[in-house]
């Protein structure tokens, strides 16, 4: 088992840096459509290239549905389109692959929950029930009723979306595809996260090297350097998490949905834990609201809940180990 | 990055499973007195080696396999996956043998690796002492230049099956004007030394496995120093980081062996129906899953030629972690009289788990010096 990046792996996650870096926040989606971020398969991109650009993204806190599009791309291709998927359902246990919502007559109908960047969807992808067997139908975002919610981060902003006998673009796939869409969509909003608490975890590195109390640097004093060692450790351990939960998904491995599962549950509590190790270091100052440290926590939360908590993920591997005992 | 094994080593994972199906001992078959026990596993740890399966990586000029890193740790893992017993040269092949590949002469190599290999001889380590645990530079144990070679004097502890050892690898203190760090040497001391003496101490697992060892005017002939005059710490430190880094897959193995043993045992009491009880197993499995994913990145660096470096404590803490959480979730899903035997020794183990090879905190020290380089304290 190598999890060691390639090359040309590592030089895409230069290049991306730089793009977002120079790109004003209008024209990063196209920069990245014409860059390449959205074509997948064959000799194009994979789930582990794909968990790097939204590493990136995360990093410096991109506003894009980068990962929830890049998810769906990754099982269909619907030419570069701001397409997100909308997999959870209000009052209904996360299981994307099952859903209420239901296709009669060519219409859909049905209610989703904490879909990412609605207002700025394209498209949605949403499955639903048709004749007894899930299928994904994609919608055009403008036939749905979108409803904000209160929400930690305005900038992702998950949406109540309302379909009510919606005509779709077109029917794609089957429960599989669903199941392959849901997993790609984990893994890449946990990439995304890690990148946010990756750039939160330097910004205290630094911040700790500054500080001066009681006549020293706070990064002299073990409580602290503590904090530090132990959200790099946390942080690590989510990417490699997520880099082999990506991987697995490329090579079609057996258990990739499992892993999938097991990579969004411990990513979101780990990068919410260097998150809240990152304000302990900042202290007071992380409580104003020009300091970018509440930026990162508000990213690292909410999409810690986008596409399943880590709760829902947890009971998913409970489930499925109280089945195969049983 | 790839996640599947390479044609040959899923050729050597096929070998390793037919012949553990063949030879593989039950562990009914483990003689319980210590002696005997020791001799057992002598005998398997030689008929693995005849197979190949020991020391698949060292030089074969020394005995061993000569082939790439990567096939041992296919190697160990099969045997971790089929609860195969540990070898009894562990602290030969994790510790002192890597050193006296690494920093040996060929006299000694050609002395010494092949019997650590065969399980011939065994090895221990006397690094700590009762006053130098954590702070090992402080140890105190003195080695002095004479003309019959060096005589030390001090105590030693931890000592892994040091009443079974045929050597024991002793920093000792040979320069002792220099500063803490330097003229710290190590030595090769025979365990049937006059003015040696080994004291088993009996663990809160109710085993031996450690003792004490005293040494008092002990003589060492001038050529058992491993490396040069005052390279101890160097060496030290070289294969600790050593052992963090390779232990931790088949570790993780056989931490995952235990969780399914965990999952059995609780739907045999009637308590895996218990959602919370899924959620605890759950959480379990999920850490030591990320220590394989975690581990596995850690050591393609090690197998793609790089060193076995600070990323090494990271795996560490990770490992200590899930160890600690899957055992403390047995006795809190089985219970006291539930856990029985098996989980009650695991469960008091674990908790040394975060003490050897390095405490927790001494890991996050290494870690916020040498990788996140923050100021000194």
């Amino acid at each position: 088992m190598d999890l060691q990046l390639t090359d040309e792996q590592r030089w895409l996650a230069e290049s991306v840096d730089e793009l977002v870096a120079r790109a004003d926040a209008g024209s990063v989606w196209r920069s990245l459509g014409e860059f390449g971020a959205f074509e997948v398969g064959g000799d194009g991109l994979g789930a582990v290239e794909l968990a790097l650009i939204a590493r990136g993204l995360g990093a410096r806190l991109a506003p894009l549905p980068y990962a929830d599009a890049a998810a769906v791309h990754y099982a269909l291709d619907l030419g570069g389109a701001a397409v997100v998927p909308c997999l959870a359902e209000p009052g209904r246990r996360y299981a994307p692959a099952e859903p209420a919502t239901a296709i009669v007559d060519g219409r859909v109908s049905g209610e989703k929950d904490a879909v990412p960047y609605a207002a700025a969807a394209e498209l949605f992808a949403v499955p639903a029930t048709a004749d007894g067997d899930a299928v994904l139908a994609i919608v055009s975002a403008t036939r749905t009723s979108i409803e904000a919610r209160p929400t930690l981060d305005e900038t992702v902003a998950p949406a109540h979306v309302r379909l009510e006998e919606v005509e779709p673009e077109s029917i794609e796939g089957d429960a599989e595809t669903i199941r392959t869409i849901a997993a790609a969509a984990a893994v890449l909003v946990s990439a995304e996260a890690v990148g946010a608490a990756g750039s939160l975890h330097e910004l205290a590195r630094e911040y700790a090297g500054q500080r001066r109390q009681f006549g020293r640097p706070i990064a002299g004093f073990q409580a602290l350097r503590h904090i530090l060692a132990d959200m790099y450790v946390q942080l690590e351990s989510a990417w490699s998490s997520v880099l082999y939960a990506a991987a697995s998904l490329d090579e079609r491995d057996a258990d990739a949905t499992r892993a999938s599962a097991i990579s969004k549950a411990y990513a979101a509590r780990a990068t919410q834990q260097v998150a809240h190790g990152a304000l302990q270091v900042f202290g007071g100052i992380a409580f104003t609201a020009e300091h970018p440290a509440h930026r990162h926590l508000r990213r690292i939360v909410v999409r810690g809940g986008s596409y399943g908590s880590a709760r829902d993920h947890e009971r998913a591997v409970a489930r499925s180990l109280a089945r195969a005992a049983s | 990055m790839k996640l599947a094994l390479e044609p040959a080593e899923q050729l050597l994972q096929e070998d390793v499973r037919a012949f553990l199906a063949t030879h593989a001992p039950d562990a009914s078959e483990i003689p319980h007195a210590l002696d005997d026990r020791m001799a057992f596993l002598r005998e398997w740890q030689a008929r693995c080696y005849e197979a190949g399966f020991v020391g698949r990586a060292w030089p074969a000029e020394f005995g061993g396999g000569g082939r790439p890193t990567s096939e041992q740790i296919v190697v160990d893992q099969e045997l971790a996956a089929a609860g195969a017993p540990e070898f009894p040269s562990v602290v030969g092949l994790d510790v002192l043998g890597p050193a006296i590949l690494a920093f040996g002469t060929d006299e000694q190599r050609a002395r010494y690796v092949r019997p650590i290999l065969a399980a011939e001889e065994l090895w221990a380590q006397g690094f700590s002492e009762p006053e130098a645990g954590s702070d090992l530079a402080s140890l105190r144990t003195t080695a002095v230049e004479t003309d019959e070679g060096w005589v030390l004097n001090g105590q030693k502890t931890w000592i892994s099956w040091g009443q079974f050892a045929r050597w024991c690898g002793v920093l000792a203190r040979t320069d002792p004007e220099l500063p803490k760090h330097k003229g710290i040497s190590l030595l090769v001391v025979d365990m049937a030394s006059p003015g040696l003496e080994v004291r088993p101490m009996e663990q809160i697992t109710g085993h031996a496995e450690f003792c004490e060892l005293f040494l008092d005017d002990v003589v060492v002939p001038s050529e058992n120093m491993l490396g040069g005059r005052g390279d101890g710490w160097k060496i030290a430190m070289h294969v600790v980081g050593h052992e963090r880094g390779t232990a931790a897959l088949p570790r993780q193995v056989m931490l995952r062996t235990w969780l399914d043993r965990l999952v059995a045992d609780a739907a045999a009491a009637g308590v895996l129906a218990d959602e919370r009880a899924q959620d605890e197993l759950a959480r379990a499995l999920i850490e030591i899953e990320v220590l394989r994913h975690h581990a596995s990145r850690t050591m393609a660096a090690f197998l793609n030629g790089g060193a076995v470096g600070p990323e090494s404590s990271g795996v560490k803490l990770l490992m200590a972690q899930a160890e600690q959480t899957l055992c403390a979730t047995a006795l809190d899903v089985l219970g006291d009289a539930g856990a029985g035997p098996f989980w009650h020794e695991r469960y008091l183990y674990s908790r040394a788990a975060s003490v050897y090879g390095g405490t927790q905190q001494i890991q996050r020290d290494i870690i916020a010096n040498r990788i996140l380089s923050l100021p000194a304290e």
